[in-house]
């Protein structure tokens, strides 16, 4: 469904991905951890096509399709979702308004007519019982005093009303109680499907307790390190990543 | 030491207006004694700190001639967009600065409330026009009020008895047509009696081309417990000058609020002057401002706290664009005796375009030691998160733009509860970011 080949990136002229490679089937579910500044923000913000990265090198094949060719808004119809790390605040633009722009312009792609009114509504209040939130939401403005818990669980519930092709989950778990978490898991389990491919970026092992992953990648220094199954997360928890950055130097010098 | 005095350009055409427009002798003595004070005065120029950047001297060098309004100039269907449907209660039209009774209508209201032109209400109802005409701001009337005062002949009159409630609106439509160095003088006079309950919408609207000068005075007395809204719209065209200044003074225990847009214009001074003469007040001024290409939009707020525990907001919001320029200016004078006012105030606007040019100013005057004055600016441009936030989920470049542009201002719409009439704001403006692109 996604096919990540050599990609390099750089960001302020400084190189930050360095090759990374990544093949992520239908319906899979890829785990990418890793320390601090190893560059997995950087992999979700290049994905979803924010200009601040400059791709130096490599492709990116979405449904057969050149993806970097692409500006972000349409890749974001051609079904990619970026759950943000960081959801942006937008005072003044309610929730509903927003969603329904983004709706229509999925729909206005696919040659379809505007959504009916109260058909949307429907469908809206359906997908807000995937990560349990109120009808209020509908009316607040997009992330304006949402909590951090609340921001998250808005950004899957978005997935749920867009359902992507391809979904990108940006350290969705970060900061999150215990309580919020399985909440925000649970949706994501519930948006599982075989026609849903999913990256799920986080920097705690906890989430995958919730979300078992067919796959795990360790990215570090800009590289994938190291990939396995999902005992590649248990062993990360008990051991750290020390011994993989060590691994990495190790190669590197030697 | 010699005096310099300038002719006033104006002096002839005022001369001929006090002796061709009759009016009873106390309406003659407001004329003479705003003339004597205009002459004294004269226009201000950018010396003065309150004008420094809104440049009136083309109305000072080349005096205007009064507007002569025929009495069919305008069709009724050239004004159905402006109509406010079922929410119109009655309707008075002026062109022009010429009365026009075929427009107007007013025989939907309540008994006992009158909403009439002026001029005739100077005759009919001296008692109830004459102790409010032209007194609410006592000596702090601005030059451009002296003038308007001096040219005293005609506007609206409304009056709402004690207890008695007005549903729907008011419409007072001040309407231009073409004209070259032509002014007008509107004006509106409105007295809300005890817990009684009025919205009145003053509309400028400009539907011919150019320039032209609108100079208005509107006073409104807001009787005790009584709830008054007033929304002024200025869609003038824009090679125009318009000047409007709104005196309001509120009795304990009142609820106004002011609602203003102002999208046309080449220059556009907004004067807003409340004075809360009572206990336990309301006052909201809610405004936005959206000029673009060259046009000038300046507000002055000037709210007055004259008596304890009563509260004001000032809410105004500009989105500039090309070359133009705004600026908003924020008064809050909080006398000895009003402890524990709360008064609030916050300036926001948005660039979108690198050449437009904003000033904000609080300016607090507080005399009473126990009140609480917050106020706040913001300068801005288009947050490219957000923008980027949009993309991700699909929607285009543009659309987004516009949906954050008119988010920023919707706040200030949200505060209009008079649906119809926000309905049209909200169009213009949404129109005016569509043709952009």
């Amino acid at each position: 469904m996604i096919k990540i080949q050599d990609l390099h990136v750089n960001v302020e002229g400084k190189p930050i991905l360095k090759g990374i490679n990544l093949e992520i089937g239908n319906g899979e579910v890829h785990s990418i951890m890793g320390p601090n500044g190893s560059g997995k923000s950087t992999l979700a913000q290049v994905l979803a096509g924010h200009e601040a990265y400059e791709v130096t090198q490599g492709r990116v094949i979405m449904d057969g399709q050149d993806l970097l060719e692409m500006d972000a808004d349409e890749r974001a119809r051609e079904g990619l979702f970026l759950a943000f790390q960081y959801p942006v605040e937008i005072p003044g633009v309610s929730t509903m308004e927003f969603l329904k722009a983004a709706y229509n312009a999925k729909r206005e792609h696919r040659g379809e007519p505007e959504v009916d009114a109260l058909d949307f509504l429907k469908l809206v209040k359906e997908k807000l019982g995937v990560v349990k939130m109120d009808e209020a939401f509908l009316r607040r403005s997009v992330n304006e005093g949402f909590s951090g818990g609340e921001k998250k669980r808005h950004e899957i519930f978005q997935m749920a009303v867009l359902e992507p092709k391809v979904a990108v989950l940006d350290e969705t778990d970060s900061g999150l109680d215990i309580d919020a978490l399985r909440i925000v898991a649970e949706g994501v389990n519930d948006l599982r499907g075989p026609e849903r491919s999913m990256i799920v970026i986080t920097h705690y092992q906890r989430l995958l307790n919730y979300i078992e992953p067919d796959f795990v990648h360790v990215l570090v220094d800009g590289r994938i390190a190291k990939s396995g199954g999902p005992e590649l997360a248990h062993e990360l928890e008990s051991r750290g990543y020390a011994w993989i950055e060590e691994a990495v130097r190790a190669g590197a010098t030697g | 030491m010699t005096v310099m005095t300038t002719p006033n350009a104006y002096a002839g055409t005022w001369a001929t207006f006090a002796e061709t427009h009759d009016a009873p002798a106390w309406v003659r003595e407001i004329r003479e004694s705003a003339w004597a004070k205009f002459e004294e005065l004269g226009f201000p120029t950018v010396r003065d700190e309150d004008w420094r950047f809104t440049d009136v001297s083309a109305l000072a060098e080349n005096a205007f001639a009064l507007a002569s309004g025929a009495p069919d100039a305008v069709r009724a269907t050239q004004l159905s967009d402006l109509r406010l449907g079922e929410s119109e209660t009655a309707t008075i039209v002026f062109v022009d600065g010429t009365y026009q009774p075929t427009l107007s209508r007013t025989s939907g209201l309540p008994g006992g409330v009158v909403a009439m032109p002026l001029a005739d209400a100077l005759r009919e109802h001296e008692n109830l026009v004459r102790p409010h005409l032209g007194s609410l701001s006592g000596d702090d009337r601005e030059a451009f009020t002296h003038l308007a005062d001096a040219f005293l002949r005609d506007g609206v009159f409304v009056h709402v008895p004690n207890g008695t409630a007005v549903t729907g609106a008011i419409h007072v439509l001040f309407v231009s047509t073409s004209g070259r160095d032509t002014m007008t003088f509107p004006r509106v006079l409105a007295v809300a009696g005890e817990s009684s309950e009025v919205v009145i919408v003053e509309d400028h609207v400009g539907l011919g081309e150019g320039r032209l000068f609108a100079n208005a005075v509107t006073e409104i007395v807001v009787g005790a417990n009584a709830k008054v809204s007033h929304y002024f719209v200025e869609q003038s065209n824009e090679d125009s000058y318009a000047v409007s200044t709104l005196y309001v003074s509120q009795s304990r225990d009142s609820d106004f609020s002011s609602h203003s847009a102002l999208l046309g214009g080449a220059l556009v001074r907004n004067n807003v002057f409340p004075t809360l003469n009572g206990e336990n007040c309301m006052s909201v001024l809610n405004g936005m401002y959206v000029p673009r290409g060259h046009q000038l939009h300046d507000n002055r707020m000037r709210v007055r706290h004259a008596e304890a525990h009563s509260e004001s907001r000032q809410y105004y919001r500009g989105i500039l664009d090309g070359r133009a320029k705004a600026m908003f200016s924020g008064r809050i004078i909080v006398d000895e005796g009003a402890q524990k006012t709360d008064a609030v105030q916050s300036n926001k606007n948005l660039l979108l375009s690198a050449d437009a040019l904003v000033e904000t100013k609080p300016q607090l005057e507080i005399y009473a030691d126990d009140v609480k004055c917050t106020h706040g600016a913001t300068i801005g441009q288009i947050d490219d998160e957000a923008i980027f936030y949009c993309e991700a989920r699909g929607i285009p470049v543009e659309t987004a733009r516009r949906l954050l542009v008119f988010a920023f201002v919707n706040e200030i719409f949200e505060r209009m509860e008079l649906d119809p009439l926000r309905e049209r704001l909200q169009r213009i403006v949404a129109e005016r970011l569509n043709e952009r692109e």
